[in-house]
């Protein structure tokens, strides 16, 4: 108890002391990592310690809600335009009808399944959403995407963590198929927990290469139905900003985008490139 | 109607057709007691349309095509996976039952092998099904994973391992693999044990060839020609100039235009564009930096050629692959991806895994791509696992011909096929649940 209080009493002084100071701010400035390579950016993350004290603050909100990292945050509205691209960027040519030269097997009839398969309009992104429809439908739950990436942890207690995970993963599978026909096959009632990380008692430094898992163990894996089509997309990449900045690219010429147009936003690598930029593709004329 | 009794084995044909159905082109041979990649045909899976003599080419016709301007291209395959079968159908009944069809065959006399992707929806897989018995009615069928059909390839001598002491006579899959597969919709890692995948560990980069060559069509639609209605055209100068750099930074420097000294000539090619007229294909020489200001000059009298300079682009547009963020697609870069995959094995098969990754695909004959991708995975993973990336030397042919390599041994190949006759007394839910593991079970007693 006194030694709560004894921080309270701390936290009051931090306070008074920034109150008296005067007040300097790194505003979230995309501008300022504009260089290639690292870059020193204001931490702006969740700070317990103040909000505890002056939970009402405006800016320890937004901290708070908004991505710590100054930079890499987008807008919806540059989300949106990145995400058109990226549609563009997917894209398998014009959609143009093509049509086809009489075929031989016309003449013969086909089966009923035939028929509705080769008179199908179906995108592939509408089989993507029967399936996870169907798979909703089944389950009544969401459908788990792949684990989010984590740093590979170094202590042995965190890797009995991770083991402990890797180990459930079978046991939670996702069906086969979403028709339900399918069951998924049997699975052992315990789950088997990896082997922890061990290092020699000779010589601490020396790690070991873990052991091979039991052949029972492994069988469990393979045994394991397959994902759905979303929930094996690649995760994000960890530590996104801190550890690789954005990069960001000259629209004209692909140089490092060092300047940024102050009316869009594109990047540009310098006065040449900003100038071309200006006269021809900057399409914003109100700034 | 009576029915006959069920005896499959008998009604397996002698003949296989190790089809790899891929989404750019089809990779299809019969299988043979001694394969080789030489008995693999690339017949290219699209429908094309072109602007200029208006005429329609299905398949391996393409071959035959000299002007690729302006063409229109149709792919029955979409993302990988087989969604417009009205198309797939006119292909493959070009291919094997046309009337110079470069792979010919009695469907009803011939087993067929083929390929998918990882993940493909059940209805998707059904439908396929479906297809190849009731409107192709093959004799007989295996559908597999295409990377798991890579472990019954010859692994030990892409990392100059020592041979097993017996070559065993049915092939056996390879105990451990991590394979990784660049196509053309996306790339996928599949860790392999005994040829089996780890189904929840199979991780996909939605970037694959299309993607790249897209953005390469833009990047120089932008800079230098307009070439947003060539994707041929495109495709070949990406395959033709472009490299994974060794040194992302340092590349970048030596191809900026500013550079002091000018641009580094080792970096920065010419690529002459074809005209279709002498010309089929483009072709690249040295970069001249005063091309442009003599083509000034000479004014009318020079070479009537079209000349795109090519720097940062060359090495840019696979950078993709490692560095997704470059495009602001927020997935993880290859080789941290591989991890995303790993971290969901047991730790003890991160050894064997990381000590044989292969890469195949159109993607990986890109220069550079092997160098660049074990050197960072060394640098993110721990240092007691020994790291080895190889490719094979047809890393586009290398998954047909581990298939036509499980199909030369008949014996044991039989018992993983399903019949004609099997398929019509059980129905397609049968058939779904019996390649769900999407692995030939050669151990599988019929």
């Amino acid at each position: 108890m006194p030694l709560k209080q004894l921080s309270n009493l701390y936290h009051h002084s931090t306070t008074l002391q920034t109150n008296l100071m005067p007040l300097i701010e790194e505003l979230p400035n995309t501008g300022a990592t504009a260089a290639p390579g690292w870059a020193y950016v204001a931490d702006t993350g969740y700070d317990p310690s103040k909000v505890a004290i002056n939970p009402s603050g405006t800016r320890n909100r937004a901290a708070r809600n908004g991505p710590a990292v100054s930079g890499s945050e987008l807008s919806a509205r540059q989300q949106k335009v990145i995400d058109q691209r990226l549609a563009e960027l997917h894209k398998d040519g014009p959609k143009v009808a093509i049509i086809l030269p009489e075929s031989k097997r016309a003449k013969s009839k086909p089966t009923p399944n035939v028929k509705k398969i080769l008179l199908s309009n179906k995108t592939f992104q509408n089989h993507v959403e029967d399936e996870e429809a169907l798979l909703v439908l089944n389950r009544s739950q969401p459908v788990p995407r792949a684990p989010a990436p984590g740093k590979i942890p170094k202590t042995p207690a965190s890797k009995a963590k991770r083991a402990s995970i890797g180990g459930a993963t079978p046991s939670t599978p996702l069906p086969a198929t979403p028709t339900g026909s399918m069951p998924p096959p049997p699975l052992p009632a315990t789950i088997i927990i990896p082997q922890p990380f061990t290092r020699s008692a000779e010589s601490p430094l020396q790690t070991l290469v873990p052991d091979l898992p039991p052949p029972a163990e492994i069988e469990v894996l393979l045994s394991a139905p397959p994902l759905a089509y979303t929930a094996a997309q690649a995760g994000p990449p960890a530590e996104k900003g801190a550890r690789r900045p954005q990069r960001h690219f000259c629209e004209i010429c692909g140089y490092w985008g060092r300047v940024k147009c102050l009316k869009c936003a594109a990047r540009t690598c310098g006065l040449e490139c900003s100038r071309t930029h200006e006269e021809s593709r900057c399409n914003k004329f109100y700034a | 109607m009576p029915r006959a009794p069920a005896s499959s084995a008998q009604k397996v044909a002698g003949n296989t057709l190790v089809l790899d159905n891929g989404a750019y082109t089809i990779k299809a041979g019969f299988s043979s007691d001694n394969p080789s990649t030489d008995h693999c045909t690339i017949i290219p899976n699209c429908i094309a349309k072109s602007a200029r003599d208006k005429r329609i080419y299905i398949g391996s016709q393409l071959d035959q095509c000299r002007d690729f301007g302006e063409m229109i291209f149709r792919r029955p395959v979409e993302k990988g996976y087989i969604t417009n079968w009205e198309g797939q159908r006119a292909i493959w009944e070009h291919s094997f039952e046309g009337d110079n069809a470069v792979l010919k065959c009695d469907p009803h006399e011939t087993n067929l092998l083929l390929t998918e992707a990882p993940n493909c929806p059940q209805t998707l897989r059904t439908n396929t099904d479906q297809i190849v018995f009731e409107e192709f009615e093959f004799a007989a069928y295996l559908r597999c994973l295409g990377p798991s059909l890579n472990a019954y390839n010859d692994i030990p001598t892409l990392f100059a391992d020592p041979p097993p002491d017996v070559s065993p006579t049915p092939p056996v899959p390879v105990e451990a693999l991590l394979l990784i597969e660049s196509g053309y919709s996306h790339t996928t890692i599949t860790p392999l044990i005994h040829g089996r995948p780890l189904h929840p560990s199979i991780r996909r980069l939605s970037i694959g060839g299309k993607l790249l060559t897209n953005h390469l069509k833009e990047l120089i639609s932008l800079r230098h020609y307009g070439l947003m209605d060539e994707p041929h055209l495109v495709n070949q100068i990406k395959e033709d100039v472009s490299f994974v750099s060794a040194d992302f930074r340092v590349d970048l420097e030596r191809a900026w235009k500013a550079r002091p000294g000018g641009v580094d000539t080792s970096v920065v090619v010419d690529y002459v564009l074809p005209d279709y007229e002498t010309e089929v294909r483009g072709k690249t020489r040295p970069h001249d930096p005063l091309l442009q200001a003599r083509v000034k000059r000479l004014g009318a009298k020079g070479p009537r050629e079209d000349v795109v300079p090519l720097g940062n682009e060359r090495f840019a547009v696979p950078e993709l692959l490692f560095n997704p963020g470059d495009i602001g697609l927020s997935e993880a870069g290859l080789p941290e991806l591989v991890l995303q995959s790993l971290e969901t094995v047991p730790e003890g098969l991160w050894g064997p895994l990381l000590a044989n990754v292969v890469l195949v695909g159109g993607n990986v004959e890109i220069r550079g791509f092997v160098e660049r991708l074990e050197k960072e995975l060394r640098q993110i993973t721990p240092s007691e696992y020994i790291v080895r990336v190889a490719k094979p030397a047809d890393p586009i042919k290398y998954t047909w011909l581990g298939g036509a390599r499980l199909a030369s041994h008949h014996d044991t190949f039989k018992n993983t096929l399903v019949t004609k006759q099997e398929y019509d007394e059980n129905g397609p839910t049968w058939l779904a649940r019996k390649f769900a593991a999407g692995s030939p079970n050669t151990n599988a007693a019929s």
